[in-house]
């Protein structure tokens, strides 16, 4: 079934069109994708917590566990935002999809996120062991956020980021793709509309994830 | 020739006759029995040995008639009179007082003297005044109070010098003067004035020890005119460590490989009775403190505190020890270190800084294995289909 999703996603969606529409599937994508993506989360919280573990006796478990919970339900969020994006878009172009049928064709294209999930959960696992965080001392707020900024550009973090990012952008591409596919399938719209509805979005999450990037890290490694 | 000598010695004798007969007249016999010694001063009231005392006697004439004397004169076995005697000293009117002074100097031996003061009366008999002296061989005791228990070369501290007087009578002008030699003492010296029999006084000294040598504690007094002095040695040994000292103590030492420096994270522990106040840690040759830490301070750390430390140096790969020094200062100012090895462990330095200019080629290989896979994968689900 997956495998059909990702080989001939126009045969796998026009079945899915004659069925009723449900989201047991695309959930269940969104769980896996919720729970490698919270492991890296908790990595990353763990490695933040680190940075204040001076403060305070725990805060480094702290931070990882609630990382690891926000990723968790980020995931989840991400999906219905995508969804009433998509959703809205489609009725724009006049497409005849329900909002629980985009629903079902926003989590199923997620499946390639996975894969993008579980990359950058092996890339944290090279990069995060190499960042170089001191632990804060101080509790001058001027201090604790030049410490903060330090991580962000620590050598082994700044490359993860963008690595981890492009793999991201990578992804979506693929992402778009599916969506584009099950849009035009399922909610009557041509295959331009369709690239427009599920493309839009996309582009528009890249440039600002492109952005955001340049503004924290500033610039390529 | 015969009856001259005969002639000359009859009168002789009848001279000498007529001298005694006219002396012991009944009535000068009277008057000197008026004669009494009302009062006798002694300064210094006790003596020491070979001390010089002035002694005043005075006469007072309680009868109706003048008494005239001869000589007055000090008489004595164990001490030296200094003075001369009185020799024609005329008389005493009736209801006079005459004093007399004279300078004793008491020889080696102590115990109870009896001088005696003698009158010669004209014309009657003498007038003789024994008086008790005390000759003691007790000098001022001098003791030390509150001494640190051990020194520390340069770190100051306060004692006291405790002086006493065991004597039967006051000393004046109590002194006492340390040599401090290559120490620091203050005060340079201690004027207590008069110290009363039996009393004590305590005299606070800081000292700052700069050796070994001694310190000697020179008590100078004064019986009456006399100057006397007396010492107490203060025996000085540093290098030994005091039991009260702070003592700075690592634990729990975790050693971290940074790209290109050591991390080295830990406690320090103040395992000592006193306060260790700007406690400080950096690294020591042969390693390079570089920053963001090269050195740490902790501040204040009261006895059994701890708190956490963190440094940051270079060394060369077949280092393999490090000294973490730590330091301090007492409550004077005084500052002390100590070296605690830190083992860096072999073939776990630091990796060669890595070119931070782009990425490496496998990262660069996988990213265009995943674009290309990702491509291929959209075109071969867009591909057509029969």
């Amino acid at each position: 079934m997956i495998i059909e999703l990702l080989t001939n996603p126009r045969a796998f969606f026009s079945t899915i069109c004659k069925q009723e529409p449900s989201l047991k599937i695309p959930a269940l994508i969104i769980l896996v994708m919720a729970l490698v993506g919270s492991i890296t989360g908790y990595m990353m919280g763990e490695l933040s917590g680190k940075l204040f573990s001076g403060m305070m006796e725990g805060l480094a478990t702290i931070a990882a566990v609630s990382a690891a919970i926000s990723t968790f339900f980020s995931s989840f969020i991400i999906w219905l935002v995508a969804a009433v994006i998509l959703f809205g878009l489609q009725k724009v172009m006049q497409g005849t999809g329900t909002f629980k049928r985009v629903m079902e064709i926003c989590g199923y294209g997620m499946v390639p996120l996975v894969f993008a999930t579980i990359i950058t959960l092996l890339l944290s696992g090279y990069y995060i062991p190499q960042a170089d965080i001191s632990p804060i001392r101080s509790t001058n707020p001027e201090e604790i956020s030049k410490a903060a900024m330090s991580m962000m550009l620590d050598p082994a973090l700044h490359e993860f980021s963008i690595i981890s990012t492009i793999i991201t952008i990578i992804f979506l591409i693929w992402v778009a793709n599916i969506w584009s596919i099950g849009v035009e399938a399922c909610c009557g719209l041509p295959a331009k509309k369709a690239l427009i509805v599920a493309g839009l979005p996309v582009l528009i999450y890249i440039a600002y994830t492109l952005a955001s990037l340049l503004l924290f890290t500033g610039g390529a490694a | 020739m015969r009856t001259g000598a005969i002639i000359t010695l009859l009168f002789v004798s009848l001279l000498l006759v007529s001298i005694n007969t006219a002396e012991l007249l009944p009535e000068n016999e009277a008057a000197a029995a008026q004669i009494q010694v009302i009062n006798l001063s002694i300064d210094p009231a006790v003596l020491m040995p070979y001390d010089t005392a002035t002694v005043t006697i005075t006469l007072a004439n309680t009868g109706t008639k003048s008494v005239a004397i001869s000589s007055a004169q000090m008489l004595s076995k164990e001490f030296k009179v200094l003075s001369d005697s009185y020799r024609k000293v005329g008389a005493i009117g009736a209801g006079n007082t005459m004093s007399f002074t004279y300078t004793l100097q008491a020889g080696g031996a102590t115990g109870i003297f009896y001088p005696i003061f003698s009158v010669d009366f004209r014309d009657a008999n003498f007038l003789r005044y024994p008086f008790r002296v005390l000759v003691q061989d007790n000098p001022l005791e001098v003791s030390v109070l509150n001494k640190p228990e051990t020194f520390v070369s340069g770190k100051k501290e306060d004692l006291t010098i405790h002086v006493g007087n065991p004597r039967d009578n006051q000393v004046t002008g109590v002194t006492v003067i340390p040599q401090a030699g290559e120490h620091e003492i203050t005060p340079t010296s201690y004027f207590s004035g008069v110290l009363a029999p039996d009393s004590s006084v305590d005299i606070p000294f800081s000292v700052t020890p700069y050796g070994d040598s001694p310190i000697e504690f020179i008590v100078q007094y004064q019986n009456g005119i006399n100057q006397h002095e007396v010492s107490y040695t203060l025996p000085v040994e540093t290098g030994k460590k005091s039991r009260k000292q702070a003592d700075t103590v690592l634990s729990n030492v975790q050693v971290d490989t940074k790209k290109d420096y050591y991390r080295v994270t830990g406690d320090v522990t103040n395992s000592g009775l006193e306060t260790a106040n700007a406690v400080v840690i950096t690294s020591a040759e042969p390693a390079v403190p570089v920053f963001p830490f090269k050195v740490y301070a902790v501040g204040a750390l009261k006895p059994d505190d701890f708190a956490s430390f963190e440094v940051t140096f270079r060394a060369d790969g077949n280092v393999t020890e490090v000294p973490l020094r730590t330091s301090f200062k007492d409550n004077d100012g005084n500052e002390f270190a100590s070296d605690t090895l830190v083992e860096l462990g072999e073939g776990t330095g630091p990796k060669p800084k890595q070119d931070e200019e782009g990425f490496s080629p496998v990262i660069i290989g996988v990213l265009v294995v995943i674009a290309l896979g990702v491509i291929g994968a959209i075109w071969y689900s867009r591909r057509p289909r029969g």
